[in-house]
C-alpha cells in the first residue's frame, strides 16, 4: 500500500507540472473556484438578511455547514473529478488498456492518478472559515465532538469515494458518460443546504438510498453541537457498505471490459 | 480463470482459447436508431474462435492476419486486459487475467498506436514515473536508462514535452518507457505504424540488439512484413479466430510461393534450349525474359544459363511477403488450398 501511494504521489507531481505547462490558465483557475466559494458565501447571507433560521438552523450552522460542504466539495474536485472526467476518453483511445497492464491497484490508479489544483483557492478558504467558526466558539470542541466530526468527514470521503468508482464503473461499462460531471454537480447541490429543509420522503432518501446527509449535513450538526451519535455510526455502516458494494461494481466492470479496438 | 495444469516449458500457452464480442448492430436512419434505442439488437462476434499455441521462452514469434482476424484480441487476453470467453490461457506460469503484480512487472504491451508518455512532459518524467511503478532501485535506473538513451539513440529528445517530438522519436521514447522493467515478455501491437522507412529500420534494428542482448519472448503483430520478416523465424497466421499457419516464415513463403522468379538479360533475342523441368517464360521483352521456375531448380537453371554463354545480366527474386500474405487472405480459393496444404 505504501508503495502505492508513493507512485500516486509522483503521478500527482507529474500532474502538478503538467498543468503548470499551462500558466495563465492555471492561475485563472484557482482565481475562479476562489470566487465561487466567495459567491456561495454571500448567498447564504443574503439568506439571512430575511430569515434568522433555516428550518432550525442559524445562520453560524449555515456557515459550518458550508465550510464543511466546500471542503468535501474541493477535496473530490482536486484528487478525483480530474480523472472521471478524462475517462470515457481514455477508454475510447484505448489509454485506460495501458494503466491496466501496468502492476498496480488498477481502480486506485484510474481514480487518482491526477489532480487538479485549480480548487485550492476553495479549499483554503473553507479551512480558513473553519478555524474562523472555531475561534467564535461557533463549533463545540469536546473530545466526543472532535472524535464523531472525524468518523463523520471519514464517511463522508468514503461515501464519495464510492461513489465515484460505481460512476467510473459505469464510465468504463458504457464507454461513454459525458453527464458524469452534471450528476456529480446535481448531487453536490443538494449537499450545499441541510437535509432539514426537505421533505420527509426526501429526507428519509437522502439518509438511505441516496446517502448525502452524510457528506455534509451530519459532520457539521455534529461538530455544530446539533446532532446526536446515530447519524455518525449509520453514516460510517453506509459509507462501508457503500464502499463494498462499488467495490464488486468494480470487479464486475473491469471482468466484462472489452477495451477499445485496435 | 483457471489453469488445470501448470505449463512451465512455455512462455505462452493457450488452447482452444476464444473470445466473442456482443456487438450492437443498427441499421442505417433515424427510425433505425429510434428502434434500436428501444430495443437494441447484438450480434455475437467471435474474435477469437479456438486459438491454441505455444511459445517457448526466448521466441520471437510474428502473428499475422488480415485486420479483424483476432491479432490484438488475442494480445489483450495475453497481457490481461480481456477476459476470455473460454479456453486455457498460461504466460509466464500465470493466468493473466488474475492481472497479479509479479505477472505485470514482468510483460509489456507496446501498441503502436496509444501511448504511454505523458502528453505535456518530457519522456524523461514519464521514465521517472515508470521507475516507481515497476520499484526499480536508483542505480538499476539509471544504468537501463542510459543503456536505452544509447541503443534507441534518444539522448536529445528526453527532456524536450512529449507533444513537440515527432512521431519517430515518440515511438522509440514509447520503446525505452515500455522496456525499463527489463520485460520478461514483450507484446508488439505494431510498433512502426506510421513510421517512415529509415525509421522503421531503426527500430527493428534495436528489437534485435534489444533481443540478443536480454532475450525477452516477443509476440509481434505489424502490416509491415518487412518487420516480421527482419525480425521473426516463426509465424503464427490467423484468420477469422482461427489459426492457419505456425511454422517458420520460410516454410510459409515455399508453401505459398514454391516458384521464383528469374529475370535474365541475354546477347541473343532467341531463348537457348535447357533441359530443366517446369521452367516457364512469363515475359519477353527483347532480350529480357522473365521465367519462372520451382524453387529446387533454380540453382541448376541460373548454371545452365551462364554456361550457354548468352547471359549478361540473372537477377532471382521472391515474391514479395506482402503478396504472399495477402494473396492468402484475398482469394478464398488460395486460403482453402493452403489449409488442405499445411
Amino acid at each position: 500500500m505504501f508503495s502505492q501511494l508513493k507512485i500516486i504521489m509522483k503521478l500527482w507531481k507529474a500532474s502538478i507540472i503538467q498543468s503548470m505547462e499551462y500558466r495563465g490558465s492555471f492561475i485563472f483557475s484557482i482565481f475562479a473556484n476562489f470566487f465561487d466559494f466567495i459567491f456561495g458565501l454571500l448567498q447564504y447571507l443574503v439568506f439571512f438578511t430575511a430569515a434568522k433560521s433555516i428550518a432550525g438552523w442559524s445562520s453560524d450552522n449555515m456557515l459550518a455547514l458550508y465550510s464543511v460542504f466546500m471542503f468535501i466539495y474541493s477535496l473530490q474536485f482536486i484528487f478525483l473529478y480530474p480523472n472521471i472526467a478524462v475517462l470515457g476518453e481514455m477508454v475510447n483511445t484505448g489509454g485506460l488498456d495501458l494503466l491496466l497492464t501496468k502492476p498496480l491497484d488498477a481502480r486506485l490508479f484510474v481514480l487518482l492518478r491526477k489532480i487538479s489544483l485549480e480548487e485550492l483557492g476553495s479549499l483554503s478558504t473553507s479551512i480558513v472559515l473553519f478555524i474562523w467558526l472555531i475561534s467564535k466558539g461557533v463549533f463545540v470542541i469536546t473530545f466526543q465532538s472532535v472524535l464523531l466530526f472525524i468518523i463523520s468527514i471519514f464517511s463522508a470521503l468514503i461515501i464519495v469515494y464510492s461513489i465515484y468508482i460505481t460512476l467510473t464503473a459505469l464510465a468504463i461499462m458504457l464507454e461513454k458518460m459525458e453527464d458524469a460531471s452534471e450528476f456529480i454537480w446535481s448531487l453536490f447541490s443538494f449537499c450545499r443546504y441541510p437535509t432539514d429543509i426537505y421533505p420527509a420522503k426526501m429526507k428519509f432518501l437522502f439518509f438511505t438510498f441516496f446517502p448525502i446527509a452524510y457528506i455534509s449535513t451530519v459532520p457539521a450538526q455534529t461538530i455544530s453541537g446539533l446532532g446526536s451519535t446515530e447519524p455518525v455510526i449509520y453514516g460510517f455502516i453506509i459509507s462501508i457498505l457503500s464502499l463494498l458494494i462499488s467495490s464488486a461494481i468494480w470487479k464486475k466492470t473491469i471482468r466484462s471490459y472489452t477495451s477499445a479496438g485496435s | 480463470m483457471k489453469i488445470s495444469t501448470p505449463n512451465c516449458d512455455n512462455c505462452v500457452f493457450t488452447e482452444e482459447l476464444g473470445r466473442d464480442f456482443n456487438i450492437r448492430q443498427k441499421s442505417q436512419g433515424l427510425a433505425a436508431s429510434i428502434k434500436n434505442f428501444i430495443r437494441p439488437s447484438y450480434k455475437l462476434v467471435e474474435a477469437v474462435r479456438s486459438l491454441s499455441m505455444r511459445i517457448g521462452f526466448g521466441e520471437i514469434v510474428g502473428f499475422l492476419g488480415p485486420n479483424g482476424a483476432g491479432k490484438t484480441t488475442t494480445l489483450k487476453m495475453l497481457s490481461g486486459l480481456l477476459f476470455p470467453s473460454r479456453g486455457k490461457l498460461e504466460v509466464l506460469g500465470h493466468s493473466p487475467f488474475s492481472r497479479e503484480r509479479e505477472f505485470l512487472s514482468q510483460i509489456s504491451l507496446v501498441m503502436g498506436q496509444k501511448q504511454n508518455l505523458w502528453w505535456d512532459l518530457p519522456p524523461i518524467e514519464t521514465f521517472e514515473i515508470h521507475r516507481s511503478i515497476y520499484n526499480l532501485d536508483e542505480k538499476d535506473f539509471r544504468g537501463r536508462i542510459e543503456e536505452l538513451i544509447d541503443m534507441l539513440e534518444i539522448s536529445d529528445c528526453l527532456e524536450t514535452q512529449t507533444r513537440k517530438l515527432s512521431l519517430g522519436q515518440r515511438m522509440r521514447c514509447e520503446l525505452a518507457v515500455s522496456l525499463l522493467h527489463r520485460p520478461k515478455v514483450l507484446f508488439l501491437d505494431e510498433p512502426t505504424i506510421g513510421l517512415d522507412i529509415l525509421m522503421q529500420k531503426k527500430i527493428r534494428k534495436f528489437l534485435l540488439d534489444y533481443h540478443a542482448r536480454f532475450k525477452p519472448t516477443i509476440l509481434l503483430t505489424s502490416h509491415y512484413m518487412d518487420d516480421v520478416a527482419a525480425l521473426a523465424k516463426r509465424v503464427i497466421v490467423i484468420n477469422n479466430g482461427l489459426k492457419i499457419y505456425d511454422g517458420l516464415l520460410s516454410d510459409l513463403t515455399e508453401k505459398m510461393q514454391p516458384e521464383k522468379i528469374i529475370t535474365v538479360i541475354l546477347n541473343s533475342e532467341t531463348f537457348p534450349k535447357i533441359e530443366i523441368p517446369n521452367v516457364n517464360i512469363v515475359s519477353q521483352e527483347s532480350n529480357l525474359f522473365r521465367l519462372k521456375a520451382p524453387r529446387e531448380n533454380v540453382g541448376k537453371l541460373a548454371a545452365a544459363l551462364y554456361n550457354t554463354g548468352l547471359t549478361i545480366d540473372l537477377t532471382i527474386e521472391d515474391t514479395p511477403l506482402e503478396d504472399i500474405i495477402g494473396n492468402l487472405f484475398t482469394e478464398k480459393s488460395n486460403f482453402q488450398q493452403f489449409r488442405t496444404n499445411v
